[in-house]
Order: C-alpha cells, then sequence, then structure tokens
C-alpha cells in the first residue's frame, strides 16, 4: 500500500449545545486512508462518523487532533490556502435532500464545482460526463430539472456526479447509495472502485454492512464518538471481536424470508454524546459487560490477525 | 357530490392555467393581496401622471381662501386658494417617492449588514449587533428632530432619516433567516466545494432570502409613508414639496378646523390611510407566503389535478 | 374490508416543453389491517410518487387518475378536497429523506405536536407529553423535543419523523424508505417497532424500500414495482422462492449477502424513458428471459395462486 492520502489523528470535535456546554461528538479518532483503499467507516446513527467526515474537510469545530492531507497538516490552514485542497478533496453530502440547492437546476449544482475551480475548457462536456458516470442517463432529461422534481435515488446520483465532476483524489463519501436500489447502487460502486484502482482514496461512510464487505479494504467500526474495533474487512465481518461489532452484524436482515438468523437487537436509547457513560462508554448496552467495564476504559488493541484491532479486553 | 363538484374534480386543468407564474397563483390565493395590489396600481399611476391629469399646478391660486367644494373643484380650495385635488395628485408623487426610497435605504442599509452579520456570526455579528442595539434604542422622534433641525428641512433628509429610523429593524429580521439558511446543508456543501464567500452569499443565501426581503421591503414602505406623514406634521417636512403630510400639517397650521374647512385635511389624511393599507394588505399576505416559519411544506394544500382514466387499449 | 385499496393509479408529471412523464403507470394495490406490505424497485420506478399520490400530496405539476379506496370509500375522486379530511389522522407518512419534513427554524417538539393541534386531538401541555411519549416511542429522550432539526443526528431526525406520523393514529402508514438513513440497529429496533404497531394496533403498513432482505424480514407481502408499474406482488415467501417474473428473480440475485457466498449479479442495462410510450414488455431490453411476444405485446396479467400476480408473458415462473 501507498502512502496515506488522508491521515486523521486523534480527532475531537466539540459542538457548543445551548449555553452549558459542549458536546463531544468525536472524541478521539483516528484513521487513514491511502491512495487506491477504500476504508468504510460503519456505526450507530449518531456516533459521530459524519462529523468525522466534515472535520476532515474542516467543516466541523476541531477541539483537538490532527488532519493531513498527502502528509502536509491542514488542521488550521485557513479558507485560502485551502482551497486547492478543497478541488482534489470531495465530500458527498449524507442527505441529498438538503444538500442540493432547492434553487439549482441540475445542470447548474453539476457546473458549480467547475465554475468554483476555473475550469473552463469542457465544461459542458464535463458536467455531462460526470451525470453519466452517475447513471443519469441521458443526461438532457435531467439537466433542467430542480431537486424536487428528481426521485431520491436520482438526487443522490446528481450529489455524486457533483462530486466526480472535478475529478478528485480523495473522496469522501457520507452514505452516497443509501437510497439506491440494488442494481444502480452495483454500478456506482463499481465505478467507485474502477476510480479506486486508479489511486482515488475513499472513506466511505455506510450503514450497510454488506455494501461495506464487498467494496471495503478496511472497516472501521464508531460507537459513540470512538473507533472501538477496527482491521481488514475479512476479519471485522468473519471474525468481529467487539460485541458491538457482534450485535451489528447479527441484526444485518437476510434475504430469505424463512431465516430471520438470531438478531441480537440492543436495547435503550441511542447514547447520547452529551452524556457519555463511564468505564466502557458501550458497558450500559453491552450483553457481556463486567464489574470492570463501568470503570475502565479500554483503548482499541490488537485482536485476531494481524492489522485487526478491537477496544474490549474481553475481546 | 353534486355535478358541479364532480366537474370540478375530473376536468383537467387546461395548459395554460398551469404553467401561470407563482405572482398569479399568489394574488389568487391571497385576495387581500390582490386588493392591495389594485390600489397601489391606481396610486402608482396616479403619481406617474400627475402632472398631466391634475385640472391645476401645485402652487396655483384658482378660487378664493378655502374654497368650498364645488364643480370645477370637487376638494375645494386651501387655504392658499389653491385646488386640494391638484395638490393630492401632485402629492401622491411625492409620497410615494419619499416611501419607497426610504424603505429602499432602511432595506439596503439593514439588509446588508443583516446578511455579513448572519452569514460571518462570531465576533463581527457581535459587534455589528451591538451597534444595531445602540440605534434600535435611540428614540425616534429625538433622532429625527435632531437630524432635522442640524441638517436643515429637506426631502433627502426625511429620507435619510427613514433609512436611518428602519434599518435595524430589517437587519435584525434579515440576520435571523440568514443564520438559519448558512446552517443549511447545501450551503455546506458549497463551502466545501471552496466556494468564496460572495459566491455563496449571492448564490445560496440571496436567492433563500430575497422573498422575504421583498415583502418586508411593501410593509417598510407603508411604515415609510407614516412616518414622512408625521415627521411634515411636526413641522419638519420639506417646505417646497407638498407630500400628503405636508398638506395635513398646513391645514392644521392655517386653522383650517376654525374656517371648518375640513376638505383641506380629510382628504390626504385619507389617501395615507388608504396607501399604508394597501401596502399592508400587500405585505402581510405575501409575508404569509413565504415566511417559512409559518409554514410546514408536508401539511400544506396540494393542488394536483384530477384526470380521467386513459384509454385502456392506448395504454395496456 | 381492505384498509387501503389502490385501483389503476397513474400519475404523471408535467415536463418543461408541454412533455409529460407517465410516472405511476396504472398500479392495483391491497392491504389488510395489519398486514404489511414491501414495495421495492429500482430508484426511480415510482414508489414516492404512488405513495405521495395514496396521500393526495402531490405537486401542482401532477395530474392523476384512478380510486384510492380507505375502509372501502374513495377518497381520491375529490382531489384535495376529500383526501384533507383522512390525511394524518387516518393515513399517514413517513417522508423519504429524514431532514425533508423537517422545518430548520422550529423545535422538533413543535413540529411532531403540529398535526396533533391541527386534527384538534391536543395542544398545549397535553401536545407536549403526548409529543414526548411518541418520541420516546422511538427511542429518543422525551426531552430532546426542544432541540432544533440541525442538532439531531441523520438517524435521530429519521426516527422524529416515524414520530410525527404516528401522531395521530394512523390506521394507514406509509413509510418511504424509513430506514436508509440508519444504522442496522436502529432499523431493526424501528423494524420491531413498526411490526409491533401493525400486530398490536392493526396497522396496515406500506414500506417502501430498495432493500430485499428487509422486506423479507419485515414484511408479509411484497410487490415489486418497475417502470412505473407493478411487475409482480405476492408474499414475501411466493416471491423469494417462486417468484413469477424475471425481474423479482434478478433483483434477488442483485443483493449482496453478508453470510452467502454467491457473487451479486447485478442488472445490465438501465430503466425506460417514463417520458415515452413503451412497447411490449418494459423490463424486455434486460430480461434474460424474454422470447417472442415480449417486445411487441404487452404481457397480460397472471396468476398462480391467489393473491400471487405477475405481468409477464412466461408461464410456469421466471
Ligand atoms: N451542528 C451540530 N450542533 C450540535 N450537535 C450536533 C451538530 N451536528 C451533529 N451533532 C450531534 O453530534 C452527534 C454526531 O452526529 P453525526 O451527524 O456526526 O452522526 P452520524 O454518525 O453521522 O449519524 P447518522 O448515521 O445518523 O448520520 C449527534 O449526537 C448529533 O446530535
Ligand atoms: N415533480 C416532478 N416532476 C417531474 N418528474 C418527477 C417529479 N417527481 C418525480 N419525477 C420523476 O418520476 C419518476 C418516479 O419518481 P419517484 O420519486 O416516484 O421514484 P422512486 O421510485 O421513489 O425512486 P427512489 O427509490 O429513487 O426514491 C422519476 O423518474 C422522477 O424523475
Ligand atoms: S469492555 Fe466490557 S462493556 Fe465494553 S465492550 Fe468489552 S465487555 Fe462490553
Ligand atoms: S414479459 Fe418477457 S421480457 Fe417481460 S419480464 Fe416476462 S419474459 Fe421478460
Ligand atoms: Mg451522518
Ligand atoms: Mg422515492
Amino acid at each position: 500500500m501507498s502512502e496515506p492520502l488522508l491521515e486523521i489523528e486523534d480527532l475531537v470535535v466539540g459542538y457548543r449545545q445551548g449555553r452549558k456546554g459542549v458536546v463531544q461528538a468525536v472524541d478521539g479518532v483516528s484513521l487513514a486512508v491511502a491512495a487506491g483503499a477504500m476504508v468504510a467507516l460503519v456505526g450507530e446513527s449518531g456516533c459521530g462518523k459524519t462529523t468525522t467526515a466534515q472535520a476532515a474537510m474542516r467543516m466541523a469545530p476541531i477541539a483537538s487532533g490532527r488532519i493531513r492531507y498527502r502528509g502536509a497538516d491542514i488542521t488550521a490552514l485557513g479558507s485560502r490556502a485551502l482551497r486547492p485542497i478543497r478541488r482534489e478533496l470531495q465530500l458527498i453530502f449524507q442527505d441529498p435532500y438538503e444538500s442540493l440547492d432547492p434553487r439549482f437546476r441540475v445542470r447548474d449544482t453539476v457546473l458549480e464545482p467547475l465554475q468554483i475551480h476555473g475550469i473552463a475548457d469542457d465544461r459542458e462536456g464535463r458536467m455531462r460526463r460526470a451525470l453519466e458516470r452517475a447513471g443519469l442517463t441521458p443526461p438532457e432529461l435531467y439537466l433542467d430539472r430542480y431537486p424536487h422534481e428528481l426521485s431520491g435515488g436520482q438526487r443522490q446520483r446528481v450529489s455524486i456526479a457533483a462530486a466526480l465532476a472535478l475529478e478528485p483524489t480523495m473522496l469522501l463519501a457520507d452514505e452516497p447509495v443509501s437510497m439506491l436500489d440494488v442494481s444502480v447502487r452495483a454500478g456506482i460502486l463499481g465505478l467507485l472502485d474502477d476510480l479506486r484502482r486508479d489511486g482515488l482514496g475513499v472513506l466511505m461512510i455506510t450503514h450497510d454492512l454488506s455494501t461495506a464487505a464487498r467494496y471495503a479494504d478496511r472497516i472501521c467500526v464508531m460507537y459513540l464518538g470512538r473507533i472501538v474495533e477496527e482491521g481488514p474487512t475479512a476479519e471485522v465481518i468473519g471474525d468481529p471481536r467487539h460485541p458491538y461489532t457482534q450485535a451489528l452484524l447479527s441484526v444485518v436482515p437476510r434475504p430469505d424470508p424463512d431465516d430471520a438468523g438470531e438478531p441480537r437487537i440492543l436495547r435503550g436509547e441511542t447514547p447520547n454524546p452529551a452524556d457519555v457513560p463511564t468505564g466502557c462508554r458501550f458497558h450500559p448496552r453491552c450483553p457481556v459487560a463486567q464489574d470492570r467495564c463501568r470503570t475502565d476504559d479500554p483503548v482499541l488493541a490488537p485482536a485476531g490477525a494481524a492489522g485487526h484491532r478491537a477496544a474490549c479486553p474481553y475481546a | 357530490m353534486s355535478p358541479q363538484e364532480l366537474a370540478e374534480a375530473i376536468i383537467p386543468a387546461t395548459a395554460d392555467t398551469r404553467r401561470r407564474p407563482p405572482v398569479w397563483r399568489f394574488l389568487k390565493g391571497h385576495p387581500q393581496a390582490a386588493i392591495g395590489a389594485a390600489i397601489l396600481i391606481v396610486f402608482a399611476l396616479i403619481a406617474i401622471l400627475g402632472p398631466w391629469i391634475a385640472p391645476y399646478g401645485p402652487r396655483e391660486q384658482v378660487g378664493p381662501i378655502f374654497g368650498t367644494p364645488s364643480n370645477p373643484h370637487p376638494l375645494g380650495l386651501d387655504d392658499a386658494g389653491i385646488d386640494i385635488l391638484s395638490l393630492l395628485i401632485h402629492g401622491a408623487r411625492i409620497t410615494l417617492i419619499v416611501g419607497f426610497t426610504g424603505a429602499l435605504v432602511a432595506v439596503l442599509v439593514g439588509g446588508t449588514i443583516g446578511i455579513i452579520s448572519g452569514y460571518f456570526g462570531g465576533r463581527l455579528d457581535n459587534l455589528l449587533m451591538r451597534v444595531t442595539d445602540y440605534f434600535l434604542v435611540l428614540p425616534d422622534l429625538v433622532l429625527l428632530i435632531v437630524v432635522a433641525s442640524i441638517w436643515g428641512r429637506s426631502l433627502r433628509n426625511i429620507i435619510i432619516i427613514i433609512g436611518l429610523v428602519y434599518w435595524t429593524f430589517m437587519a435584525r429580521l434579515i440576520r435571523s433567516q440568514v443564520k438559519v439558511v448558512r446552517e443549511r446543508a447545501y450551503v455546506k456543501r458549497a463551502q466545501a466545494l471552496g466556494a468564496s464567500h460572495l459566491r455563496i452569499i449571492l448564490r445560496h443565501v440571496l436567492p433563500q432570502v430575497l422573498p422575504l426581503i421583498l415583502a418586508q421591503t411593501v410593509l417598510m414602505v407603508a411604515l415609510a409613508i407614516f412616518l414622512e406623514t408625521a415627521i411634515s406634521f411636526l413641522g419638519l417636512g420639506d417646505p417646497n414639496a407638498p407630500s400628503w403630510g405636508r398638506m395635513i400639517e398646513n391645514g392644521f397650521d392655517r386653522s383650517a378646523i376654525s374656517y371648518g374647512a375640513w376638505w383641506a385635511i380629510v382628504p390626504p389624511g385619507l389617501a395615507v390611510a388608504i396607501v399604508i393599507m394597501a401596502f399592508n394588505m400587500l405585505g402581510t399576505a405575501a409575508e404569509d407566503a413565504l415566511n417559512p416559519r409559518l409554514k410546514v411544506s408536508h401539511l400544506l394544500r396540494r393542488h394536483f389535478r384530477m384526470r380521467p382514466l386513459p384509454d385502456k387499449d392506448a395504454a395496456r | 374490508m381492505s384498509a387501503l385499496a389502490v385501483e389503476d393509479l397513474h400519475v404523471w408529471f408535467d415536463l418543461p416543453g408541454g412533455r409529460e412523464l407517465h410516472a405511476v403507470q396504472g398500479i392495483d394495490l391491497a392491504l389488510e389491517p395489519g398486514e404489511r406490505l414491501g414495495l421495492v424497485g429500482e430508484s426511480g420506478c415510482g414508489k414516492t410518487t404512488a405513495i405521495l399520490a395514496m396521500m393526495g400530496l402531490l405537486p401542482p405539476s401532477a395530474s392523476v387518475a384512478g380510486r384510492v379506496l380507505l375502509a372501502g370509500g374513495d377518497i381520491l375522486a375529490g382531489g384535495d378536497r376529500t383526501m384533507r379530511p383522512h390525511r394524518w389522522t387516518d393515513i399517514a407518512m413517513v417522508f423519504q429523506g429524514a431532514m425533508n419534513a423537517f422545518d430548520p427554524v422550529r423545535t422538533v417538539g413543535d413540529q411532531i405536536a403540529e398535526p396533533l393541534e391541527r386534527a384538534g386531538l391536543a395542544a398545549g401541555r397535553a401536545a407536549r407529553t403526548r409529543t414526548a411519549e411518541l418520541l420516546e416511542l422511538v427511542g429518543i429522550s422525551g426531552e430532546r423535543q426542544d432541540r432544533y432539526p440541525h442538532e439531531f443526528s441523520g438517524g435521530m431526525r429519521q426516527r422524529a419523523a416515524i414520530a410525527m406520523a404516528l401522531a395521530c393514529e394512523p390506521k394507514v402508514l406509509l413509510a418511504d424508505e424509513p430506514t436508509t438513513a440508519l444504522d442496522v440497529m436502529v432499523q431493526a429496533q424501528i423494524l420491531e417497532l413498526l411490526v409491533r404497531l401493525t400486530d398490536e394496533l392493526g396497522l396496515a403498513m406500506v414500506l417502501v424500500t430498495h432493500d430485499l432482505p428487509l422486506v423479507s424480514q419485515a414484511c408479509t407481502h411484497a410487490a415489486v414495482m418497475y417502470a412505473g408499474r407493478i411487475a409482480e406482488t405476492g408474499t414475501t415467501r411466493e416471491l423469494h422462492h417462486a417468484p413469477l417474473h424475471p425481474y423479482t428473480r434478478m433483483l434477488f440475485e442483485a443483493t449482496p449477502d453478508l453470510r452467502g457466498t454467491d457473487a451479486v449479479r447485478s442488472i445490465p442495462g438501465a430503466p425506460p424513458r417514463l417520458d415515452e410510450p413503451t412497447v411490449g414488455c418494459p423490463f424486455q431490453p434486460r430480461c434474460d428471459r424474454a422470447f417472442g411476444p415480449c417486445a411487441t405485446t404487452r404481457p397480460p396479467r397472471r396468476t398462480t395462486e391467489p393473491g400471487h400476480l405477475t405481468h409477464c408473458h412466461l408461464e410456469g415462473g421466471a
């Protein structure tokens, strides 16, 4: 594997909430994505995946930690110095209902990145190719529509097209295919896979473990602002060590209606980052919690095969 | 179901009603806006065509002092024997111009500060809002007496006073809207792409708050006309510009009441009231239609059309 | 009597230049109380449009034909006028895209309480209490009702949207991809919740999704849509074990299974344009079983078991 493109080191992100204080949505996350690699970030909703990606784009309030892009520290760069980096580092936003300007036609949304970065030659052609690559064919059918005139999956593909129009070197994809059906999804992921082979680095945030299992090299599992397990895909899926990962895998629905499997549905509310439990942050919901878990905060430690780590001493 | 209801439900709307511009749909859905707009169009025409349709000049003595309403002078004459109807027509232009430009000054100053403050936030926001607060606590009356007596009584100064009095309101309103728009994911997306602040403001933020600004501008014109009338009534108006406010002031000043010459005061008073009302009707309706605070999109009434089932043979 | 029945529903959208897009081309569905129907199909095939039509929430550029029967009575006939009394109180919907339903300048609780207040079911303090209950029902602490939407994660907003749809205790719930924004754990919780609600309250539910395993696990019945039409409907078992339409089979084959070893086979090609009329079977260019009549003749409606329907020329299964 080559040099890491994007490195996130010990990232802490705090959102101000009310007058009272700060919510630590991300609390000490480290990960790295190399050129030509796809890393999947999975985890409960609200655990800080989007915040991590946005912080990597310098769009969330970073309290501490480092973001490095191609080895250069960009944690404190001003917006002018960030501009060239923002051409190479693209973010596909999670919610295509919110992230497309309702007053922009498809054409304008996809052209916008090209205009911002002053790419003048063959704008129209680039825009069309991006739409085609994202599976919106023929582009003419969509160019003059507003977002509200598109289906959910079509909006998502417009987002993808806008991100690909600049031919980025690093892609942060926040649930890029959540609204796409299996065949379109396979097409988009196949495209990302091809681009990846040409050197694109991808950090893919997804809830879909089956997708992560098929396309990612590595999987990082997040829980309440921390990475609790990470490793090569086959390891994490085939030999999950952290009880949270195990539970997560057990509830992935199966295609056969007669085979329900043994889902281990965790009870209790989604944990609140404003109120992090002491000790292991998973202990109130952990099916195998021990006394020590209430007080000792476990760190990522090697578990199983090489490169596989989990934050649970009983893993 | 009555036959009429049935017909209403089934008959497909013709192509042109579907493609009617939103302004038309807005006026149709808000009758009071249509009435307001109609009144304003009439007054605007009067103001524009004033010099040509007024029977006499604004300084032309055409009869006795406080001449009673009669055939050639349906609204009577004032203390200098000038035709009130003609004065009213000439005054429309001055009053509306002062109202519009005053509102425009307030909107431009307030809108710019509001957008900058709301978009950038942080320390700049604090500073600008502190300045706004100072202006907000300054009593309007004092401000206007001071400015008028220092700078003198002229239309330009009245416009500046109106701007000074009302920009704070506009700034606060726009700021709060911009603060919301700034958090929207599509603005974040533009930031992530590396778009400049100017571009984001012009292409993503402004179009979103513009409808609200327009609605508020309309309301602001009503306020500006009211303020102009009040300023003139206090004797601080431009002595050379016979606005409606000046007419009222003049009437009181020359004791029209003790002459029993109600016609020197009531017509301009009524004109002011009607125009303010019309602006208000239009403005509140526009605000109602545009203010996102008042609307939850998914609970709104929808206007889809029903049509007959397609011919089976053609469809299958 | 069916809780919800849809007969020959069509929806057209006006496109610029006087053209039209026939998004829904005559679909039939029927749901008994307590039944859960999964509506699946390729992106853009008209799922959202179909259920928006059932709610009467289409925009002015849409025109509609057909019948939507709620407990036997047609609520579509009079357009918005006949829809309005039933909307949210008898038939409710969870929108696709969590954030979509929320106004960014109002608190989440305020917005959940809105349908309650509109229907005159609760106001003021009572509405707050009910809102807290509804939030707890979907696994969010009731105290959080005073927060603004952007302070919720995507998944929490989606759950709040479900809470809002359930506010007036409707009898029919239309859920448009209610769990796409959620992780599998919350998805499992929500599905458990929806299954419980349909069982206990006799709620009939249409679950729009593109996730076949989800339908297999959570629904009793399924309808597969293709290019604005129903390709096949039946019980989830029938569709999985004995599909009648090749598209159904190919969808299952294209679905990655976390545990399975089979390679997924994606469906080549793209769905047809909906702004032009199609001849023959709309799936013909992509179908691996296409034969003689497929290119020219519209496939008839055929049934093997009661309730198991398909539009395909093939006899004897796909
Ligand atoms: N702008 C904000 N202000 C305050 N709190 C926020 C803000 N954005 C996110 N949060 C909080 O931070 C936490 C993490 O949110 P984030 O959106 O990163 O979660 P996520 O892992 O992406 O979840 P999902 O899978 O549901 O999208 C949540 O508890 C959320 O409520
Ligand atoms: N307002 C509109 N004007 C024009 N076309 C529209 C409009 N809304 C939807 N469409 C088109 O109608 C078709 C059906 O859209 P719909 O939203 O129902 O798809 P869907 O099945 O829900 O897809 P997805 O799974 O991607 O959400 C699409 O091709 C879409 O482009
Ligand atoms: S440390 Fe304890 S509570 Fe945490 S995951 Fe391991 S067993 Fe469970
Ligand atoms: S009718 Fe023919 S083309 Fe259509 S699905 Fe059946 S076999 Fe395939
Ligand atoms: Mg997220
Ligand atoms: Mg949809």
